[in-house]
C-alpha cells in the first residue's frame, strides 16, 4: 500500500465530486436551506392556525333551556370566556324554521345545547363530528356543562352545611418535576436526533457512493482507472475515504443547519412560555459524542452503499438497488420510537439500531462508556467487513466488466421483457415486501372497516398480486407456479405427508405454548367474531382462499423462482422460513415454517402445486372445524383440543407422524418426477 | 519486450437452452444453464522492442480480452504475461507492468470535471514521478500534441479530436516503453485518426513498442511490422504483412483477411 498513491487518487475523487453541481446541491444547499425553511415554515403555519382560531367566533344555540338555566349558563360562559382561546356567541335556537339537524348542517350554528326534562340525561349537545368547528364548539359546551355541574354540586353541598372542598375534592395534589428543562429537552431531542442523523448521513453518502462506482462505470472511466499502477486495495481505500469524507461533511452541515433551525424554534417557543433559560452547554458532551459516533457510522454507511452500488452499471440502476438499503436504515433509525428498547450488550452490537439507541442515551445524559465502546467497536468491525467484501467484489472482473445485475426483472421496460422468463431474486424480495405492506396497511384497514370480511380482502390481495406481477413480467406461469396436474398416486401421498406433518405440528404447538403462554389467549379474542360466521363461509375464507392464494405465492412464485436461481435445498428452506416469518408471530413461526417445509417438499417431489393446495386446505379445514365446533371436535378427536399432552398422546402422535411421513415419503419417491 | 505464454481467458456465461451452437462449449454443468467458453485460448507470442504489432480479427475474436490481459487489467485464467526491460529484468507483477505500459481503448474515458493539466498532474503523482519532472513532462507533451490551447480547459468542454489527444497525453505522461492501443482510431475523423497513426510511427522511431488492434486493414498493412490475426481466441496466422499475403497468396491484407475468415 502506497499512501502517496491513495492521496493522489483521493484528491482526484474529491475534486471530481466537489465539481459536480448535483452533489453540491444535495450536500450543501439542500441541508442549509431545507431545515430552516421547514422549521420556519412550520412555525409560521402553526402561529397562523392559532391566530385564525383566536379570531374565529363559534356560534352556539341554546334550545328549550328555560329562562333560568339559560341565564345561568350564559353567565357561566361569560365567566369562562377568558379560559377559551376563542370567542363563543350564544343565541336562542330559532325553532320555527328548521330542525336542529338541518340548522347544524346548513351551518347556522356550530353546536346546539338543549334540555329535555323528561329524559334520563336531560342535557343534549348536538354537533357534527365531521366538522372541525362544530367539534370545537361542542367541546366548549361540554366544558361549560362540567363547570355548571361543579357549581351545582358545590351549592348543594354548601346547603347541607358541609365543607364543599373537603367533600368534592378530597384528593388534592401538586406535581413536582425534578427534571431540568435540559433533561426534558434532551428527552425530546433523543426521539428525533437519531433519525435525522442517520438519514442525513445516508443522504450525504449515497450520492457520492453511486458516483464513484456506478457513475464511473457509466462514464467509462473505470477502465482508465484500472490502467493505473495501483492495487485494488489502494483504489478501494481512495473511494471509501472520499465518500466517507463527503458523508461526514454533509452530515455535519445537516446537523449544524438542523441545530440552528431547532434552536430558533425552541427560543421562539420558550418566548411564549415565559422566562425559562436553557443552558445549552449541558448538551456539549452529547453533541461531541454524537459527532464521533457519526464519523464511525458514516464509514459504515459508506462501505455498505459502495458494496451495493458497485453491482450497478448506471446511476438509475444504482438508485434502484440502494432503495431497500435506505428503507432498512430508516426502520433501524426509528427504533427509538419503540418503548422498552434500550442500549444493552446485545443491542449495542446491532448495526444502525446501536447508533440510534446510543444517541438517545447521550441526550438523556446517561453515559455508559462500556456500551459506547461496544457501539463504536462494532461499527468499526462492520465497516471493515464491508470494506473487505468490497475488496472481493472489486477484484471480480465479472462485476467490473459486466453489464450489471439482472436479478430484478421488474425495472426492465416491459417491451424488452422476454416472454416466459423466470423472475429474479430481486423480484422475490419486492414481492414479499409489497405483500407485507399491502397486508399491513390495506389488510389492517379492511379488517377494521369490514371485520371478518376484511380477511377476504387480505386473501384476495395475496392471491392477485403475485399473478399480476408474473403477468407484468411476461413470466412462464406454468413453470414458475408448477401448475401441473398431479398424478393419481400423488394425492394420497400428499395427504399422508400432511397427516404425518400435522401430528408433528400438534406436538410442536403444544410445546411452544409452554414457552409463549400468552399468545393463545390473544388469539381467542379475535376468534370470537369468526365463530359467529356460517361454517361454509369460514371454510371458503379460511381454508379455500389461503390454500390457493398462499400456495401460489409461496410454493409458486417464491419457490418457483428460488429453486431456479439457487440449489433446491436452500430454496426449500428459505421458502419455508419466509412462510413462517410471514405469519408475523414468533410463537407461530416454527409450526408454520414446518408446514411450509412439508408443502414445498411435496411440490418439489410432485411438480404440482395442486398437491400442496390440497394439503394446505386440509390443514386449515381442521383449524376451522376445531374453531367452530370445538366441543364436538374435542369429543371425536380429543388430541385436537388438548392444551397439554400426556405421554400416551405423544406416543400416538409420534406413531402417526412416522407412519404418515414414512408412507407418504415412500409414495412420493416412487411416483415423484424424475430429475433430469 | 513482452512475452506471452499460453495466455488463456475463460468466461462463464448464462445461455438459454438451444443457444449453444456456434460457441465452443467445452464444459457444461447440468443444473445451471451456464457454460464456459474461451475468449482467449492458449495464445503464445512475443513482441520485441521497437515493433508495431497489429492484432486483427472479427468482432468477438478476443482482441479486447487479449489486450486487457496484456495491460493487466484482467487476470488470465491460465498462462502469463512477462515484461522484460532493457536491463533484462523480468516483470510479472501487474502494478509493475502497468508502470511501464500506456494503455488506451475506447473504454478508457477521461474524468470530465478535471482539466487535462490537472489530470496529468494526478497521474504523474500516481506513477510516482517527482513534481518537477511532471511539470517538465507536461510541457513536452503540450509541444508534441499541440495542446496549448486547451490544456487548462475542463475535459467535458473539449471536442472529440481534442479529447483523443488528451487521452494520448494520458498514456504518455510516464514515458512508458510499451503502448497498448485497443482500436484507437475507431470512430474518429480522418484528421484525428491520422494524428494517431503518425503518433504511433513516431513512438516506434523513438524505440518504443506498440501493440494495437484495429479493423482498418489498410492502416494495419501500412503501419505494422507484424500482424497477428486471431479468431475465437486462437491465432490463425502471424507474420509481417508481406509474409501473410504470401502465405495466403493474396495481394492485399484485406484479401488475405477475406480468404482467412470468409473463405473457410
Amino acid at each position: 500500500m502506497n499512501p502517496n498513491k491513495i492521496k493522489a487518487l483521493l484528491k482526484r475523487e474529491l475534486t471530481d465530486i466537489f465539481r459536480d453541481k448535483k452533489t453540491l446541491c444535495m450536500m450543501v444547499l439542500l441541508p442549509l436551506l431545507l431545515y430552516p425553511l421547514m422549521i420556519v415554515g412550520m412555525t409560521l403555519l402553526f402561529s397562523a392556525i392559532t391566530q385564525s382560531q383566536e379570531e374565529t367566533t363559534y356560534q352556539v344555540a341554546f334550545a328549550d333551556l328555560g329562562q333560568e338555566r339559560e341565564q345561568t349558563l350564559t353567565d357561566l360562559l361569560e365567566k369562562d370566556a377568558d379560559t377559551f382561546s376563542y370567542q363563543i356567541s350564544v343565541e336562542p335556537f330559532d325553532e320555527n324554521e328548521k330542525t336542529i339537524e338541518q340548522a347544524l348542517k346548513d351551518g347556522d350554528y356550530d353546536a346546539v345545547l338543549s334540555y329535555e326534562g323528561s329524559q334520563k340525561d336531560p342535557y343534549r349537545i348536538y354537533y357534527l363530528e365531521a366538522k372541525d368547528d362544530s367539534g370545537i364548539a361542542a367541546a366548549a359546551l361540554k366544558e361549560l356543562l362540567e363547570d355548571y355541574n361543579k357549581q351545582l354540586q358545590k351549592q348543594k353541598v354548601q346547603q347541607l352545611g358541609l365543607d364543599a372542598d373537603e367533600i368534592l375534592n378530597p384528593v388534592r395534589y401538586e406535581e413536582v418535576n425534578y427534571s431540568s428543562t435540559e433533561q426534558t429537552m434532551g428527552n425530546m431531542l433523543g426521539d428525533i436526533v437519531p433519525m435525522l442523523v442517520i438519514i442525513s448521513i445516508m443522504m450525504g453518502a449515497i450520492y457520492p457512493a453511486i458516483d464513484v462506482t456506478a457513475g464511473e462505470k457509466e462514464r467509462g472511466t473505470l477502465e482508465t482507472l484500472l490502467t493505473l499502477p495501483v492495487t485494488n486495495f489502494e483504489l478501494i481505500m481512495s473511494k471509501f475515504l472520499a465518500v466517507s469524507v463527503i458523508a461526514c461533511v454533509s452530515a455535519i452541515l445537516n446537523i449544524v443547519s438542523m441545530g440552528a433551525a431547532f434552536g430558533f424554534m425552541f427560543s421562539y417557543m420558550m418566548e411564549g412560555m415565559g422566562a425559562v433559560t436553557i443552558n445549552y452547554a449541558t448538551f456539549l458532551p452529547a453533541i461531541l459524542f454524537t459527532l464521533l459516533v457519526m464519523v464511525f457510522f458514516a464509514l459504515f454507511v459508506t462501505a455498505v452503499s459502495l458494496c451495493i452500488c458497485i453491482f450497478a452499471k448506471s446511476f438509475k440502476e444504482a438508485n434502484n438497488y440502494i432503495t431497500p438499503m435506505m428503507l432498512v436504515f430508516m426502520f433501524g433509525s426509528m427504533v427509538t420510537m419503540v418503548p422498552n428498547i434500550e442500549l444493552t450488550e446485545v443491542t449495542a452490537a446491532i448495526p444502525i439500531v446501536n447508533i440510534s439507541l446510543m444517541i438517545v442515551q447521550l441526550f438523556s445524559f446517561s453515559y455508559n462508556y462500556a456500551l459506547f465502546g461496544i457501539v463504536l467497536l462494532s461499527n468499526i468491525v462492520y465497516s471493515l467487513l464491508a470494506v473487505l467484501i468490497l475488496g472481493k467484489i472489486y477484484n471480480s472482473e465479472a462485476v467490473l466488466f459486466s453489464e450489471g445485475m439482472s436479478s430484478l426483472k421488474l425495472f426492465t421496460p416491459r417491451s424488452e421483457m422476454q416472454k416466459g422468463q423466470i423472475p429474479g431474486i430481486g423480484d422475490v424480495v419486492v414481492l414479499i415486501c409489497v405483500e407485507l405492506l399491502l397486508i399491513f396497511y390495506v389488510g389492517t384497514a379492511a379488517q377494521l372497516k369490514m371485520g371478518f370480511y376484511g380477511t377476504v380482502v387480505v386473501q384476495l390481495l395475496i392471491l392477485l398480486f403475485p399473478l399480476l406481477y408474473l403477468w407484468y413480467l411476461k413470466a412462464d406461469f406454468k413453470k414458475v407456479l408448477s401448475l401441473q396436474p398431479p398424478k393419481v398416486l400423488h394425492i394420497p401421498a400428499a395427504l399422508l405427508v400432511w397427516i404425518g406433518g400435522f401430528s408433528l405440528m400438534c406436538m410442536l404447538a403444544v410445546l411452544l405454548t409452554k414457552i409463549f403462554p400468552e399468545s393463545t389467549q390473544s388469539m381467542a379474542d379475535t376468534m370470537a367474531e369468526y365463530v359467529k360466521q356460517p361454517f361454509w363461509v369460514l371454510v371458503l375464507v379460511m381454508a379455500v382462499m389461503p390454500a390457493v392464494g398462499e400456495e401460489l405465492m409461496f410454493r409458486g412464485f417464491i419457490f418457483g423462482t428460488l429453486k431456479r436461481r439457487w440449489r433446491v435445498l436452500p430454496a426449500m428452506f428459505v421458502t419455508a422460513a419466509i412462510f413462517g416469518i410471514y405469519h408475523m408471530s414468533l410463537s407461530k413461526f416454527f409450526t408454520t415454517a414446518l408446514l411450509g417445509f412439508m408443502l414445498v417438499y411435496v411440490v418439489e417431489k410432485t411438480g404440482s402445486i395442486f398437491c400442496s393446495m390440497l394439503m394446505h386446505f386440509c390443514n386449515n379445514l381442521v383449524s376451522v372445524v376445531v374453531m367452530k365446533y370445538s366441543e364436538q371436535a374435542g369429543r371425536a378427536v380429543p388430541i385436537l383440543t388438548k392444551s397439554s399432552y400426556a405421554l400416551s398422546d405423544y406416543l400416538l402422535l409420534v406413531g402417526v407422524a412416522c407412519i404418515g411421513l414414512g408412507l407418504g415419503g415412500f409414495l412420493l419417491k416412487k411416483t415423484g418426477i424424475k430429475k433430469q | 519486450m513482452i512475452t506471452v505464454e499460453n495466455l488463456t481467458k475463460k468466461f462463464t456465461r448464462t445461455v438459454q437452452p438451444g443457444e449453444t451452437e456456434g460457441v465452443q462449449a467445452k464444459h457444461r454443468k447440468k443444473q445451471t444453464k451456464k457454460e464456459e467458453f474461451y475468449a482467449v485460448d492458449h495464445i503464445s507470442f512475443s513482441v520485441t522492442q521497437g515493433e508495431i504489432v497489429g492484432i486483427l480479427g472479427p468482432n468477438g475474436a478476443g482482441k479486447t480480452t487479449l489486450l486487457r490481459m496484456l495491460g493487466t487489467l484482467m487476470e488470465p485464467t491460465e498462462g502469463r504475461v512477462i515484461l522484460t526491460d532493457d536491463a533484462g529484468n523480468q516483470m510479472t507483477d501487474p502494478v509493475q507492468i502497468k508502470q511501464n505500459i500506456g494503455y488506451l481503448s475506447g473504454n478508457t474515458k477521461l474524468y470530465h470535471r478535471l482539466s487535462t493539466r490537472e489530470m496529468l498532474r494526478m497521474l504523474g503523482e500516481i506513477y510516482g514521478m517527482p513534481k518537477e519532472a511532471v511539470e517538465k513532462r507536461i510541457e513536452e507533451i503540450i509541444q508534441v500534441l499541440d495542446m496549448g490551447a486547451f490544456i487548462d480547459n475542463r475535459i467535458e468542454k473539449l471536442s472529440t479530436g481534442q479529447t483523443q489527444r488528451a487521452s494520448i497525453a494520458r498514456c504518455l505522461i510516464h514515458s512508458p516503453a510499451i503502448y497498448i492501443f485497443d482500436e484507437p482510431t475507431l470512430g474518429l475523423d480522418i484528421l484525428s485518426a491520422d494524428a494517431i497513426v503518425t503518433f504511433m510511427k513516431q513512438q516506434k522511431e523513438a524505440g518504443k513498442t506498440v501493440l494495437y488492434s484495429t479493423h482498418y486493414l489498410e492502416e494495419a498493412q501500412f503501419l505494422c511490422d507484424r500482424i497477428i490475426m486471431i479468431d475465437k481466441g486462437k491465432i490463425m496466422i502471424e507474420g509481417s504483412p508481406a509474409e501473410i499475403m504470401e502465405q495466403t497468396q493474396t495481394r492485399t491484407l484485406r484479401e488475405a483477411f477475406g480468404r482467412l475468415y470468409m473463405g473457410r
